[in-house]
């Protein structure tokens, strides 16, 4: 109290000193001028990135009406983008760097190191896990960054607030465990088993048993849709909406075993890698792969798209590492690495972390410039198993078959968080109403393509093309218009009546049809018939994917 | 007024009929020979009507005034001669009065007519007094927002001094009183000073020694008030009785001198609890034993009650170096004198019975085999040594829990049972590798790191230990699938991963990294070329490229539309078998088929992008475009503007979903009145109307010509 009364003082005594100086007492001195009026300027590049789209001339429209509305949406537009470039004065917080000493390599610090230079909370987040009975352990962050879930391959799964190091569940689901993924919230989780797919909460009770999510090897969850996605050993790609329950679509892409799944996160297009070096894009609307691009000559071992949506990193055992451009699917850089990369990641700021056997390692935006050295490098005892950075926060987390370790990347989080959108302090009420919130706004399946502004364009299609559209989405041609009695006098019309003659007409038809059907398939098993008995019949060799090691005959 | 046809011509006209024009001119000229004015002549011979007194006999009636212009005489003709009379301006002023030409009253309109009229004026009247209106009409139709009732004066909150100093209102006596009491106040704030008068004199009688002394002071006052209440709230909480009763013992002891009788008393009650006298007290065994009488079984259930009892009731041996304190769950015992912490000497207790206990002996068991002495579980609460038994069973809550503490000894307890067999194993592969001498190797690298690391001792020998074990067993294989990581590049032999390999391999590859070499990244490293030559070879034959390639190809020719023939073999030819059409037929009737527009991969041999149409986003999509708009491009770049609150600032949000029209709430709406009217832009407008439309002219002259008549008539 006496500090604060000091201090007031001698502000005081200046004030006086001011006046003596003057004359004048301080309230009287005219108020000089402003001499930066207005508000304050905004740097054009700021407002760039908040421009929504190119800018449309609206000189030479005539009616005036629309003329007015499209100028009023101009200035509305106008405004918006000045309002959202100024309230980047909220975004307080700095990414992270390390400045090293001259002469000295940021891939030579060791993380020990970073970990004694940073401040303690920082600091307490490289830890180790050692978890060295289960096996291998894939990781997950929770869309907040605050919870983590891992999944040893032996069938220990256990989530917990991993800033509090306070355990949520811990189990063992006595069976293989392939992958394990956060849903929505960190109340629930899916774990992909030796035979089907899980959901358990986050007391570790199990809620579903998805049976129709067989054998499933990777899994993934489109946050703004509500959708699982389930990669399977069979080569089936499954979408499942958690919101409902329902499975939305079931692709068969006739790929093989599908190990490299990642999503673009602009647009929800699903991403798979084959052994064939083929990516593949997937939309639930589509039978078919949105894109095929062959990234590499060798199978590939892993993919992953930055935040962005702009750039894909693949990796293949020709032990190369590229980035493509996803818009224009060219390739930008290559650059050789010690081994195929088996996981790849990039994190919210764009750093790309890979891990190579035992070796982890980061760059920092490969997208850019190819880089030269690794951001940072981290040794472990064993082959990691499964990387994740977590978001607002420079840790990686690295699954590995004696446990998990975090570690620190400083500058690879984002480091303002937006609370509506995913808040790291959320608390209990806070999350629930995001999530009623978050269910209002859920995105239909159907509104996945690959560019996301599709929904916005006009379909100038024919009347002719809609209507073959709906017959495609119906799966059968609309019914000819009812047929509907004519009236009898004499009783002849009471609705029983009336019915029973109706019922007639309708099994004729279906009769008929049955028909049509029947003679159909006969002529098909027919002309099948013929054509296997004109083939000659040739004993099949055994195949086996171990006969390409067999000496060639030249 | 009939005219009267001069005979002369009419007679002329008569004669000249016959002989044409000619005679006519001639005739014309004779009369202006003779200086007769034919038109005067007309007027000239004009029929008297009216009945005059003197009637003249050369016909001198009256005359207009016009007509006779030059000849007659006018009055002030007649003044002239009156001049130099002196009441001549009066007279002259009387003349012109009677001079004035007399004004006539039209004759009225019919009713129908003038009711017209007098509809049409008052249309104009109040056409011209709403136009005033048209500028507040237009400016309110334009604005996006309205909010009623208009012209509402902004709000402003009043800050405390306007409200408190400023007041209008006449004061209440009590308001007199207290302000009068207020003004006499040291500890008011004053407007022109920083300082209250109370805060200011505080200041010159303390020196800042002495207001750090007091401050000081002040908050030791405060944080020790805050740890007593702290301190009382938690002992408020705790639930135990007996915890209770101490304190209310202690207390009493504090407060009264006869610490004798206390003491007396305390023992009383042990020796009564120890007597047991109340273990038949409880309301299941009275229940029981009524039964008991008569049922076989209930009477056995109740013996094993007792036996139970006094099983529980046998003290413990005493635990060696284990220190269990006061908080160790429900082991009846006496009270030790001072009565806080058991009387160990008397805890006797078979530790087999006691499942919390057998655990801390096996910890030690384990622990002392590893000739660790120090591993003696030295837990400072009953509560830890509850979560290190509980970790047995979890090793990750472990970890978690021994994060907080972050003490080598609670690390130790993790660390599973080791036989001595193993230890012997991991002394000879030690002595081997330390043997074999430099770090090459990857796993003794490994270890020689994870030596440094650590900074225990014993710790560290147990993790190597660990770390060989691993490599030494094979872990059985799993039936599932691999994930691509288990494979090194050296083990590589399949495509897809699809056999199963051991989990933990005996010779797991480290890739040296630049903390230890260089860092290399070019393809002739240590991996083995040879290896790498066998992938190679057994991926030869899979040319992903043609494969890429043809599949492409195929794809595109699929989804070339094809052309249409529409020749029929046979018609106009001769039919039959091996007849081949015409060249001519058939580059007649085939409707080539136009090319597909190019494909989006045109360009890019790698990518093979789909054509196909997505029909569920078409359900979503809109397909006219609507109304206003003619124009796409416009319409999807309006559509596409975010609105909501995810992409928007609140106050842009705000703006951009503001109602047309908002209302006060309770507040009556009031019309317009002539203060608010915007100035009208329609002058302009009128102009401009004029110009363009040139049939308007007529209307309006018409118009006007209509107001001048209502002018005479004197409706205005």
């Amino acid at each position: 109290m006496a500090g604060r009364y000091y201090e007031k003082r001698k502000l005081s005594s200046e004030i006086k000193k001011n006046e003596d100086e003057d004359g004048l007492s301080v309230s009287e001195v005219a108020q000089p001028e402003d001499p930066f009026k207005g508000s304050a300027p905004i740097p054009e590049e700021r407002k760039s990135l908040y421009k929504r789209g190119k800018e449309f001339p609206v000189d030479g429209i005539k009616n005036k009406k629309l003329k007015g509305f499209l100028r009023n949406t101009k200035k509305h537009d106008k405004a918006a983008v000045n309002q959202a470039a100024r309230y980047e004065l909220l975004l307080t917080e700095e990414p992270g760097y390390i400045e090293t000493a001259e002469g000295e390599a940021t891939w030579e610090i060791k993380q020990r190191e970073i970990a004694d230079a940073a401040d303690i909370t920082s600091a307490s987040k490289y830890f180790e896990l050692r978890l060295d009975q289960f096996g291998p352990y894939s990781v997950d962050y929770t869309r907040n960054g605050r919870h983590l879930l891992i999944g040893g391959r032996r069938g220990h799964v256990a989530a917990f607030d991993w800033m509090a190091k306070k355990p949520m569940c811990e189990m063992n689901v006595m069976e293989a465990v392939n992958d394990v993924k956060w849903l929505h919230t960190e109340n629930m989780f899916a774990v992909a088993q030796r035979r089907w797919t899980y959901i358990y909460d986050n007391q570790g009770i199990e809620l579903h048993c998805l049976k129709r999510l067989d054998q499933t090897l990777k899994l993934d969850f489109l946050p703004y849709h509500f959708l699982l996605l389930a990669a399977n050993a069979r080569g089936f790609l499954q979408y499942l909406d958690i919101s409902q329950g329902q499975i939305v679509s079931t692709i068969n892409t006739k790929c093989g075993r599908l190990e490299v799944l990642c999503q673009n996160p602009a647009n929800a297009v699903v991403l798979l890698g084959h052994y064939n070096g083929t990516v593949t894009m997937w939309s639930p609307n589509q039978k078919k792969p949105l894109v095929k691009m062959l990234s590499h000559k060798t199978a590939l071992r892993s993919i992953a798209v930055d935040q962005t949506g702009n750039y894909l990193a693949t990796s293949a055992q020709d032990r190369k590492l590229k980035i493509f451009d996803v818009r224009t699917f060219k390739s930008l850089h290559t650059w050789s690495v010690p081994a195929g990369a088996s996981h790849l990641k990039f994190s919210q700021r764009g750093f790309l972390g890979a891990s190579f056997q035992n070796v982890v390692e980061i760059y920092n935006n490969p997208c850019i410039q190819p880089p030269t050295n690794p951001y940072l490098t981290h040794k472990l005892k064993f082959p990691a198993s499964d990387l994740d950075f977590c978001p607002y926060e420079d840790v990686l987390g690295v699954g590995c078959a004696d446990g998990f370790v975090s570690l620190l990347v400083p500058g690879a989080g984002e480091p303002n968080y937006d609370s509506f959108e995913s808040n790291p302090y959320r608390s209990k009420k806070q999350r629930k109403e995001w999530e009623v919130r978050a269910l209002l706004e859920k995105i239909q399946p159907d509104m996945i393509s690959l560019d996301p502004f599709q929904i916005a364009r006009v379909d100038m299609a024919t009347a002719e093309q809609l209507q073959k559209d709906k017959e495609e989405r119906l799966g059968f041609k609309q019914e000819s218009p009812k047929f509907e009695p004519r009236f009898k006098k004499k009783g002849r019309s009471k609705s029983g009546n009336v019915e029973k003659r109706k019922r007639k007409v309708r099994n004729e038809e279906l009769r008929k049809k049955i028909r049509s059907e029947a003679e159909k398939n006969n002529a098909n098993e027919a002309a099948e018939s013929q054509m296997e008995a004109n083939v000659i019949t040739k004993p099949l060799e055994p195949k086996s994917a171990l006969n390409r090691f067999k000496k060639k005959t030249k | 007024m009939t005219k009267l046809e001069p005979a002369g011509k009419l007679l002329a006209s008569d004669d000249t009929d016959s002989e044409g024009e000619v005679s006519d001119f001639a005739h014309e000229t004779l009369l202006k020979s003779l200086g007769v004015d034919k038109d005067k002549k007309e007027e000239t011979s004009k029929q008297r009507t009216e009945s005059v007194q003197e009637v003249s006999v050369f016909s001198l009636g009256q005359k207009s005034y016009d007509d006779t212009h030059a000849g007659k005489v006018h009055l002030h003709q007649l003044i002239n001669s009156l001049e130099g009379k002196s009441n001549i301006n009066i007279l002259k002023k009387q003349i012109n009065r009677v001079k004035r030409p007399t004004q006539h009253l039209n004759a009225p309109l019919s009713k129908p007519v003038a009711e017209r009229l007098q509809r049409k004026v008052e249309y104009e009247k109040a056409s011209t007094t709403v136009s005033h209106w048209d500028g507040t009409v237009q400016k309110n139709r334009k604005a996006d927002h309205l909010s009623f009732p208009l012209n509402q004066k902004p709000l402003q909150i009043k800050t405390v001094d306007e409200f408190l100093f400023h007041k209008s209102k006449k004061l209440t006596p009590l308001e007199e009183e207290i302000q009068a009491l207020m003004n006499g106040n040291k500890c008011l704030e004053r407007k022109d000073h920083d300082l209250s008068v109370l805060e200011e004199e505080a200041l010159t009688t303390l020196s800042l020694e002495e207001a750090r002394a007091r401050r000081a002071e002040l908050q030791k006052h405060r944080a020790l008030l805050s740890y007593h209440e702290a301190k009382n709230r938690r002992q408020n909480k705790i639930k135990s009785k007996k915890y209770h009763r101490m304190m209310r013992k202690r207390k009493m002891k504090e407060d009264s001198p006869k610490a004798l009788d206390i003491k007396l008393a305390d023992q009383q009650r042990a020796e009564e609890r120890a007597s047991l006298r109340h273990r038949a007290g409880s309301k299941w065994e009275k229940g029981r034993k009524l039964i008991a009488k008569h049922d076989e079984k209930t009477k056995f259930e109740l013996d094993a009650q007792k036996q139970k009892h006094e099983e529980l009731m046998v003290r413990p041996e005493p635990m060696g170096s284990v220190d269990l304190s006061a908080e160790t769950p429900t082991i009846p015992a006496t009270f030790g004198n001072d009565g806080d912490a058991f009387d160990h000497a008397v805890l006797k207790l078979p530790v087999e019975n006691n499942p919390w206990l057998s655990c801390t002996s096996e910890t030690t068991k384990n622990d002392s085999k590893l000739d660790n002495t120090s591993v003696t579980a030295k837990c400072d609460s009953g509560d830890e040594l509850l979560c290190d038994n509980a970790a047995k069973s979890s090793s990750l809550m472990t970890w978690l829990s021994q994060e907080e503490n972050n003490s080598v000894e609670s690390m130790k307890t993790v660390v599973p049972a080791i036989d001595s067999e193993a230890v012997k194993k991991f002394k000879e592969a030690f002595s081997k590798i330390k043997s074999s001498g430099d770090g090459e190797d990857g796993s003794y690298d490994f270890i020689q790191e994870r030596a440094e690391n650590s900074e225990h001792e014993a710790n560290s020998e147990s993790l190597k230990f660990k770390t060989l074990d691993k490599g030494d067993h094979k872990f059985p294989n799993l039936n599932t699938g691999d994930s691509p990581e288990e494979i090194s590049c050296t083990n590589l032999k399949t495509k897809s991963n699809s056999t199963g390999s051991t989990l933990f391999k005996p010779e797991i590859e480290n890739i040296s990294t630049s903390s230890d070499l260089k860092f290399v990244h070019d393809d002739n490293n240590s991996l083995g070329d040879e290896q790498r030559m066998t992938i190679e070879q057994a991926f030869a034959d899979d040319d992903v490229l043609a494969e890429f390639s043809f599949e492409k190809n195929e794809l595109i020719e699929g989804s070339k539309p094809k052309d249409i023939d529409l020749s029929l073999p046979g018609w106009g030819e001769w039919g039959g078998t091996g007849v081949v059409p015409s060249k001519r037929k058939k580059r007649k009737f085939l409707t080539k088929a136009k090319p597909p527009p190019p494909r989006k991969d045109v360009n890019l041999d790698h990518v093979i992008i789909t054509e196909d149409r997505d029909i569920q986003i078409a359900k979503h999509q809109v397909h006219d475009i609507p109304f206003p708009f003619v124009n796409s491009d416009h319409f999807e770049k309006t559509i596409v503007r975010p609105v909501g609150s995810t992409w928007n600032t609140p106050s842009t949000v705000k703006s951009l979903t503001n109602p047309e029209v908002s209302t006060l709430l309770g507040a009556i709406i009031s019309p317009m009145d002539s203060e608010s009217k915007e100035p009208n832009k329609t002058k302009n407008k009128n102009n401009f109307k004029k110009q363009k439309v040139g049939a308007h002219t007529s209307r309006s002259s018409r118009k006007q010509n209509r107001l001048q008549k209502l002018k005479i008539l004197g409706i205005d």
